[in-house]
């Protein structure tokens, strides 16, 4: 595929990156490469260079995985059974140690006295949708 | 064995709108304007299970006091009635508590007057004394963790710790830290502070940081 099929790729990724809140992902500000040779940088005037559209948009799907990972329950999951492994072989006598019922968000207030909260439990299963983009930028670099 | 053929641009297109009908379910939810609070709090909650597990390989006991992980949406001070972790070391007099979303003096703070909102600084992840409540001063402060819940790594972040360091601890020769003596920080009062990010790219910033004992970790859920 040449840099022109890539940016009408990159364009629909837009779409996917505005409707998962993700669109500061497509600002092309973020995707750089060091120049490591120093003549190269003499001559050029600067550190880095953007990345041109094939790796760019590779970077682009990489970077929505990642930000896909922050809404996963599959990352609650992940961190919930780290804690709950941590403790358990911390209990002495391997005895049932009290294992944390969920994770929450205490709400602001006004009054600091009411509280509430926002349970982390019922996040979305998005680990198919993370799977995809991985294998996408795979197969889009292998292209 | 067949091989798959090369994607194609419109191979490419049909995939990515696939994975959009796929999250169109639940894209309100990350268009929410708590979006950024729920994302945030999920990294902050992923990073305390791994520093909870770190630590357990550095000999520290941990368990647990309350009923379910609690984090503040807005950071505030140590109330022994939180929920948080407990830990021991045999390196460690006494019992460390961890706890999240904690206003921490500044070091400014502590050799001047300062009343107005530099008085303190927020910490993501704290470790401090379990004996200590309220907002913690930089000599009770063992621990520090910032998380950045954000895709594309910055250097504005590196330049954002190492201020927060500059307001925790005076650069020194190595001493062992606050914690368990078992890594130098070259700071005084010596606590660890680190960085944790999800962008691998985030790794490229961490030489600098790292004289004056800011760890940038890379971990990504």
């Amino acid at each position: 595929m040449d840099d022109e099929e890539f940016l009408v790729i990159e364009a629909k990724l837009d779409e996917l990156a505005r409707a998962v809140g993700a669109s500061a992902v497509m600002d092309r500000r973020h995707y750089r490469k060091p120049i490591e040779d120093p003549v190269t940088r003499e001559r050029e005037g600067r550190a880095d260079r953007p990345l041109g559209p094939r790796e760019r948009v590779i970077e682009e799907i990489k970077a929505l995985e990642r930000h896909l990972a922050l809404f996963d329950s599959a990352t609650y999951q992940d961190a919930m059974n780290r804690i709950a492994f941590t403790l358990r072989e911390a209990a002495p006598d391997r005895r049932l140690p009290n294992i944390p019922q969920g994770a929450r968000i205490e709400l602001d207030t006004v009054d600091g006295a009411s509280t509430a909260t926002v349970s982390l439990t019922s996040l979305p299963d998005l680990s198919a949708a993370r799977k995809s983009l991985f294998l996408l930028a795979v197969a889009l670099r292998e292209s | 064995m067949a091989t798959k053929p090369p994607l194609d641009k419109a191979n490419a297109i049909n995939e990515i709108d696939r994975i959009l009908k796929s999250v169109s379910a639940v894209s309100t939810m990350m268009l929410a304007a708590t979006a950024g609070l729920t994302s945030g709090k999920l990294y902050e909650l992923y990073a305390l299970s791994k520093v909870l597990e770190e630590l357990a390989t550095r000999g520290w006991t941990a368990s647990f006091v309350g009923v379910a992980i609690t984090m503040k949406a807005s950071p505030g001070f140590i109330k022994s009635t939180d929920d948080h972790f407990e830990l021991t070391h045999p390196c460690h007099a006494g019992t460390v508590a961890i706890h999240t979303d904690i206003q921490v003096a500044t070091l400014g703070s502590t050799v001047g007057t300062v009343t107005d909102r530099s008085e303190y600084h927020e910490i993501d992840i704290v470790a401090v004394d379990a004996s200590v409540t309220g907002m913690p001063t930089v000599g009770e402060l063992l621990l520090g963790v910032e998380c950045k819940a954000v895709a594309n790594f910055e250097k504005s972040f590196v330049r954002e710790v190492l201020g927060r360091r500059r307001e925790l601890s005076y650069l020194t020769p190595p001493l062992p830290c606050s914690l368990d003596g078992l890594v130098t920080m070259n700071a005084n009062p010596p606590s660890e502070y680190r960085l944790v990010f999800i962008d691998p790219a985030g790794t490229r910033y961490a030489q600098s940081p790292a004289i004056f004992s800011v760890l940038l970790e890379h971990w990504q859920p």
